[in-house]
């Protein structure tokens, strides 16, 4: 095959791949609610939910490598946040998502603060002991004094009206998928600005070696903390997000077993990135649906249950097992390799370092338009192809997860 | 304060109910250490494997095999399962340190979780009981209301602690196995240049975690009068806990963790009324929380040193 074209980051040529990208994503985003049935567009929404608390995740795990295993908990705390304001006190959903934030953060800072001094298995602990305590918490008296609605859960109606002034004709679930799409691609925006950030490289020097980066003067206090508590609140707007899809929460919705099905996810899409996410949120919707359907029809599998979703969790697990043996940095940097074989991105310094003319312009050492075929980024979603990490930094492959 | 503070019968109560649940948090305390002794991991599906043996028990006796034997069988084939899970999924994974380990043990608790509740469905059932738990199978100590009383599951399962406790202590401090167990416990490298089959050591600690486990699981459906696919969830946690207050790397720390993190999970909310509900998880939350900042090597584990 034709060698790939090469592309300096931050050139002319890049920012054109970028925006194509982005338009792409923008216009497959816009065209969905256009195309699909409202079923169909609950189901993307849902994507969309799970997107954002697994992207929280990602930021605390994958990025600076602290194991948590009470994302259920933040992801429960947004969405009761959501469902007590906006039931109880008549708020509109809009305004309950910066208190949930709130919240999230501050229970992450929280939880964060024994990480300082701990790490590896007692985080985990914590954690775990954090992620299985908030769902037996709100079914006990002192949830039910809050409104959470105790072991039933608490019932939500949110009202979506398309307004006016919008003129795609698009149904009113198809105008809060919008809405949650925008939401959740400033978030992926912001978190893709947060890791290539001071923060963010901080965190993962901490993570690949902690001692190293704290002589180099991170300071893995506030490092940590930070992280902890960003991801906490990405954690907790997806929950709000999830009340707008789903119209109850209830204490078995963000019980461990959610938890499990996040750490999959973020497993499955690429720990070390953000736009794994994406992937894991349409893994989250879409797997439990389709291997229902695929267990209804195989009467063998049909006739031992009548809980289908419970083939789902199985089928979660194994492909736990297969990512951590097979492919443990996930799929979207498989999916960077792809693109790489048509388009590589080079930053500036890495060029003039291998004696490429750092002009700013479009260089092809191949053939002029051997490339072309592939060259949309290879993320579904409303998110900047600048979420992935780039291959040419660093030694090549994100690293696998270390603690 | 409670009202019944003064009151005898009420507090000897508390206390045997609060030691009866400590032992079933030792036992779960006591396979978490064994693991964690030998190859440094915590493994998170250790109550779902125990789950699964305590249903094998149930599924033997509802084939008309006496609880005893069933329960012998089932330690059996944990030991195994165990063993084989460590050989066949853990080991491969050892060299990449802590976090894909951590995955591994979450993978297998979301299998086996769910499949114990497609085989034996998301009802409760009846368990198998080894100890007679009629209403009558009491002993009655102090009469007048309310009377104390120790049934005879709270002696049986206390005598299990007692037995078992004795057995590990053979075992480990008076068999070439149990030396060598120790030895890889104590410094790894040393011990293979030693040429103890270090391997073998780690599905040793497995395999009996796994059986102690299934014991723990048995006993826990027996208490709790029935047994269904997420009884030890919530169990785990405690038994964690209960290793993080004994030490994690302290077999007696184990026993003493369970039967201290009984009581106060017991006591506390049995004197300070002010706990409204079932708050045990979030007790269970600070004592481990308090044990970490405080005293991370737990009341009789090993401090380690980091070197920098």
């Amino acid at each position: 095959m034709s060698s790939p074209r090469v592309v300096l980051e931050g050139s002319r040529a890049h920012r054109l791949w970028q925006g194509a990208g982005l338009l792409l994503a923008a216009l497959v985003v816009l065209a969905l609610p256009l195309l699909a049935g409202d079923f169909r567009i609950g189901q993307f929404s849902l994507v969309i939910a799970y997107a954002v608390a697994v992207l929280g995740l990602n930021l605390v795990t994958g990025f600076s490598g602290q194991i948590s295993l009470g994302h259920g908990a933040f992801f429960g705390l947004g969405a009761y946040t959501t469902a007590i304001l906006v039931t109880d006190h008549g708020w509109a959903w809009a305004a309950t998502v910066p208190v949930a934030a709130l919240l999230g953060l501050a229970l992450g800072f929280v939880v964060g603060v024994p990480a300082l001094r701990l790490h590896g298995l007692y985080l985990a602990v914590i954690t775990l002991a954090v992620g299985v305590a908030f769902p037996v918490v709100v079914s006990q008296p002192v949830g039910l004094s809050l409104g959470t609605g105790g072991v039933a859960g608490k019932t939500v109606r949110i009202a979506w009206d398309k307004p006016a002034w919008f003129g795609l004709d698009v149904s009113d679930r198809g105008w809060m998928f919008l809405v949650m799409a925008a939401v959740a691609g400033g978030l992926f925006w912001i978190a893709t600005g947060l890791v290539r950030s001071r923060v963010g490289r901080s965190m993962v020097a901490l993570r690949d070696n902690g001692t190293a980066a704290a002589i180099s003067g991170v300071w893995p206090a506030e490092v940590k903390t930070v992280a902890f508590a960003v991801s906490a609140l990405y954690g907790s707007v997806g929950g709000s997000l999830y009340l707008l899809t789903t119209p109850i929460i209830s204490p078995t919705t963000v019980g461990f077993t959610i938890t499990l099905l996040f750490i999959t996810a973020m497993v499955l899409g690429g720990a070390a990135t953000v736009s794994g996410a994406w992937l894991g949120g349409l893994a989250m919707v879409f797997l439990p649906y389709y291997t229902a359907e695929w267990a209804a029809r195989i009467p063998l599998l049909s006739d031992l249950t009548d809980q289908p979703g419970l083939f789902a969790n199985v089928l979660y697990g194994v492909i736990l097992i297969v990512f951590i043996y097979f492919v443990p940095g996930g799929v979207v940097p498989l999916l960077t390799r792809l693109r790489c074989r048509f388009l590589v991105i080079v930053p500036p310094e890495a060029a003039a370092a291998a004696g490429l003319p750092s002009s700013g312009s479009d260089t092809t050492p191949g053939a002029p338009d051997g490339g072309l075929a592939g060259p949309t980024p290879a993320i579904g979603g409303p998110v900047s192809p600048a979420g992935e990490p780039d291959p040419s930094h660093g030694p090549g492959h994100p690293a696998p997860i270390r603690s | 304060m409670s009202p019944n503070i003064d009151n005898p019968a009420y507090l000897l109560t508390l206390l045997t109910g609060g030691l009866t649940n400590g032992v079933l948090y030792a036992l779960v305390a006591l396979a978490i250490v064994l693991v964690y002794k030998t190859t440094s991991h915590i493994n998170l599906a250790q109550g779902e494997m125990a789950t699964l043996g305590a249903f094998c028990v149930f599924e033997l006796t509802r084939h008309g095999v006496n609880v005893w034997l069933a329960i012998a069988i089932a330690l059996v084939l944990s030991f195994f399962f165990g063993a084989g899970l460590e050989r066949g999924l853990i080991r491969p994974l050892e060299r990449r340190g802590v976090f894909p380990v951590i995955l591994a043990t979450l993978a297998l608790f979301l299998i086996i979780n769910a499949g114990v509740a497609i085989i034996w469905g998301t009802q409760p059932v009846a368990p198998p009981r080894p100890f007679p738990s009629g209403i009558d199978d009491k002993i009655d100590l102090i009469g007048g209301a309310p009377p104390f009383f120790i049934t005879h599951v709270s002696l049986g399962v206390l005598a299990v602690l007692v037995v078992l406790l004795l057995g590990l202590w053979l075992l480990l401090e008076k068999t070439k196995l149990g030396l060598g167990y120790r030895a890889v416990a104590a410094n790894r490298e040393a011990a293979e240049v030693m040429g103890i089959p270090v391997g073998r050591m780690y599905m040793f600690g497995w395999g009996i975690a796994a059986a102690l486990g299934t014991l723990a699981a048995a006993l826990v459906a027996e208490t709790a009068g029935a047994l269904d696919f997420n009884s030890m969830g919530v169990i785990l946690i405690f038994g964690l806990a209960a290793a993080t207050l004994g030490g994690i790397d302290s077999v007696p720390g184990a026993a003493v963790g369970g039967l201290a993190l009984g009581l106060v999970m017991a006591v506390v909310p049995g004197l300070f009324t002010v706990i409204e509900g079932d708050l045990s998880l979030v007790i269970a939350l600070l004592v481990v929380l308090v044990v970490l900042l405080v005293r991370p090597q737990g009341l009789f584990g090993t401090k380690t040193l980091e070197r920098v």
